[in-house]
């Protein structure tokens, strides 16, 4: 009976008011229908309220909203619940991490899953939990990996049915990636889908000899579902070692793809594979967005999607087709896409000893920092990094457990560093309008009806844009550099906009007047 | 002293492991090599913040208060850690080319009088604020580097110390150094000592010079030596 009931809360259609999944819908859009909050009123927006969690350390999460209560995490281990209306602290979850990890990247975290009266997230070691929403006592605890061999997780699980679909880390330390799904109700795995083709399976001759077995393909950024087609949709990182590419002859098949993957199985629909062969750090992670638009007068399912290496995507998520896919940044190892969709590689773009200058940088054009979709423009909002830079080969000794790099890469000296927030036509990839802005624009972006996107600045502002013409129309310092996502959410029939930077969350709202 | 084989290796292995992790985190300021690019030489053996292990694993995982060294242990573990003093331990002989050949009494009487260099730049107290300051650049800063700062100012400007040239809607332009920006604002801390803060959309124009405001040296080589000799002894309370 609790199976079923989780099951009808999943499917329900969202009530507008809250935001209980990641990426604000399943199709990782970050539009809210909500709309108090205009064009025409955010030049009123103030704070409403902070609230210090003063626990130090990187935030990169998206707070969750339910019934009154804002649920969030932090790095180290932390997940809080805060009382809306007044920020006032409801429960604090702490887990104990182990002394020795090995990671690449610190111990961020992005946020929770919800389901019934659970929450769902992961650990840095490897581990995926279910708190009780009321309480934020542990309910299970279930290791997906052994960290000591180098794994570990910082997404927010996706809700498919009645399960959580969860995503490692670890390509960076001669890992073999996969993308796991759990019982909510018991943390049991239900299914495991294997980043690295195997020989004798699909894709398995991509592969030379055993690199297969530690070929990296990370799954660290949450995808999206389709509950219609019941696919899950999830974008896989890089090979590994990242650089060295001589290691691993071949097009080293599922990283680097978005893969489409049965709900209940786990079972491969199709995959695409963005960059084949990357020797970039090119990761194909960056989160699938799902809309569905009519293009020449066709109705199309399309996922679009904004890559590291520097290419944004139009795809039928019904087949796996490109429909159409063009640079988005500066863009120098490919211009375009042959009839297949594969990039047309220009020769001498691999790492060498000396070392080769190449657009984008190893952080691509566009990091895990989320896109937005907004259906009531019709654009695809994209922050954008313009940045380019030396990638040296190097031998590489692997070691068990030890990052793998292989390589490395820095600065092209007296190089520009820039960035933009760009607005595509989602229908084709036409770029409407962009703000520019004067380091690479590494924040996160919200999409509302009421005309407007929030972008997060890492000069510290979050900024409200015009969603049809990229306009300035508001912005507030907080202080520190702004990586994690605004959300929004309606409580008591005000809307409010939610952001954290550093240890703090800020809530945002108009005046009483202004409504 | 001789290790037994299998502690050798694995000192080896700590190393080279520290290498791939000074390439990311450390080889931006210190150089592929730890030459010293901007940050200090590490590959010359002396390490003004402590030399044991303990150390300078302390340097990398808190960082050094008051210089531009900042705290790794966010993103490194002690073990980590550990690789990286290993990998910088390793370097052995030093990198640098340069050597002192001036006499640091005649650099410090150039320095405070016709280099004119006090105008610009603090040591103790004493000098100017538009410049860095030069308390304990001798042991910041890799002699090739300082050198350089003489010979070529704009070859590198450290943040916080480049040049720019505003002018305000209707008013008069000013000239600074660029102390921070954003996409929306600019902080200039101008050539008579004093702060502004900008607007973008109140200024007419902002130029970032590609020059730095420091003229090249008119020293001759043997002066530069000796003012480079003298810089060398800048390093701090010990």
């Amino acid at each position: 009976m609790r199976f079923l009931a989780l099951l009808l809360v999943a499917a329900a259609p969202l009530a507008a008011q809250n935001w209980t999944i990641y990426g604000g819908n399943l199709g990782s859009q970050r539009f809210s229908p909500l709309k108090q909050i205009t064009a025409a009123n955010v030049n009123r927006l103030g704070v409403n309220w902070v609230s210090q969690t003063r626990i130090e350390g990187h935030y990169e999460g998206t707070p969750l909203f339910e019934d009154g209560i804002l649920y969030f995490t932090g790095p180290g281990g932390h997940a809080f619940a805060v009382d809306a209306r007044t920020g006032r602290s409801l429960w604090h979850y702490t887990r104990p991490l182990p002394e020795k990890m090995k990671l690449c990247c610190g111990t961020v975290n992005r946020g929770m899953a919800l389901a019934g009266d659970r929450l769902f997230l992961v650990t840095v070691d490897a581990h995926v939990l279910a708190l009780d929403k009321k309480t934020g006592h542990l309910v299970w605890d279930t290791e997906m990996a052994d960290y000591k061999l180098g794994y570990s997780a910082t997404g927010a699980p996706l809700l498919v049915k009645d399960k959580v679909v969860v995503g490692v880390g670890g390509a960076e330390m001669g890992t073999r990636g996969f993308l796991d799904a759990y019982s909510i109700d018991t943390g049991k795995r239900a299914w495991r889908f294997w980043t690295t083709a195997a020989p004798g399976e699909p894709g398995g001759e991509t592969w030379t000899g055993d690199a297969w077995t530690r070929g990296g393909g990370s799954s660290w950024v949450t995808g999206s579902y389709d509950p219609h087609l019941n696919l899950v949709y999830w974008g896989i990182g890089n090979p590994g070692p990242d650089l060295n590419g001589h290691i691993r002859p071949g097009d080293n098949l599922f990283t680097n793809c978005v893969v489409a993957l049965d709900g209940d199985t786990g079972k491969l629909k199709w995959h695409y594979q963005y960059t084949p062969h990357d020797t970039h750090d090119w990761d194909g992670v960056n989160e699938p967005i799902l809309a569905d638009l009519t293009i020449n007068g066709v109705p199309r399912k399309i996922l679009m999607e904004a890559n590291r290496n520097g290419f944004i995507y139009g795809i039928d998520r019904q087949e796996g087709k490109v429909v159409w896919g063009k640079p988005f940044v500066k863009t120098t190892w490919a211009e375009k896409l042959d009839e297949n969709g594969r990039p047309m590689v220009k020769p001498g773009s691999d790492p060498t000893p000396e070392g080769v200058e190449a657009c984008p940088g190893l952080g691509g054009g566009k990091n895990w920092n989320h896109a937005a979709y907004s259906p009531q423009t019709g654009l695809f909002y994209v922050p954008s990094a313009e940045e380019c830079e030396i990638f040296y080969s190097s031998d590489a000794p692997r070691l068990e457990g030890a990052q793998w790099l292989g390589s490395t890469n820095e600065a092209v000296p007296n190089g520009k560093r820039t960035g933009a927030l760009r607005a595509f036509d989602a229908r084709d990839g036409k770029l409407v309008w962009e703000f520019k802005t004067m380091r690479p624009a590494r924040g996160c972006v919200l999409t509302t009806a009421g005309e407007l996107v929030f972008l997060g600045d890492g000069g510290g502002y979050l900024i409200a844009f015009h969603a049809r013409t990229g306009k300035v129309l508001w912005r507030f310092q907080l202080g520190t550099g702004v990586s994690a996502p605004a959300m929004t959410y309606e409580l008591d029939g005000k809307q409010y906009v939610a952001v954290l930077a550093g240890p703090s969350l800020f809530t945002f709202a108009l005046p009483e007047a202004s409504r | 002293m001789a290790l037994p084989l299998a502690a050798q290796q694995s000192q080896q292995s700590d190393a080279a492991l520290g290498a791939f992790t000074f390439r990311t985190y450390c080889s931006g300021c210190h150089g592929l090599k730890g030459q010293g690019v901007r940050g200090p030489d590490l590959a010359g053996g002396r390490f003004t913040h402590g030399d044991t292990d303990a150390d300078v694993a302390r340097a990398i995982s808190r960082g050094i208060p008051g210089t531009g060294m900042p705290g790794f242990g966010t993103y490194l573990n002690e073990e980590a850690v550990g690789q990286v003093v290993a990998f910088v331990k390793s370097l052995h002989g030093g990198t640098g080319t340069v050597t002192l050949k001036g006499d640091p009494q005649r650099g410090n009487d150039i320095f405070w009088g016709k280099g004119n260099c006090g105008s610009c730049h603090m040591v103790s107290g004493r000098g100017g604020r538009l410049g860095p300051e030069l308390t304990r650049t001798g042991a910041q800063r890799p002699l090739a580097y300082l050198q350089e700062s003489m010979l070529k100012p704009s070859a590198d400007i450290p943040d916080g110390y480049k040049g720019v040239r505003v002018v305000p809607r209707g008013g008069r332009p000013i000239t600074g150094v660029l102390k921070n920006q954003d996409d929306f604002t600019v902080q200039i801390f101008d050539t008579d000592e004093k702060y502004h803060s900008f607007r973008r959309d109140s200024l007419a124009r902002i130029e970032e010079l590609e020059t730095s405001l420091m003229p090249p040296s008119a020293l001759s080589a043997a002066e530069i030596d000796d003012v480079l000799a003298y810089l060398d002894t800048l390093r701090g309370k010990q």
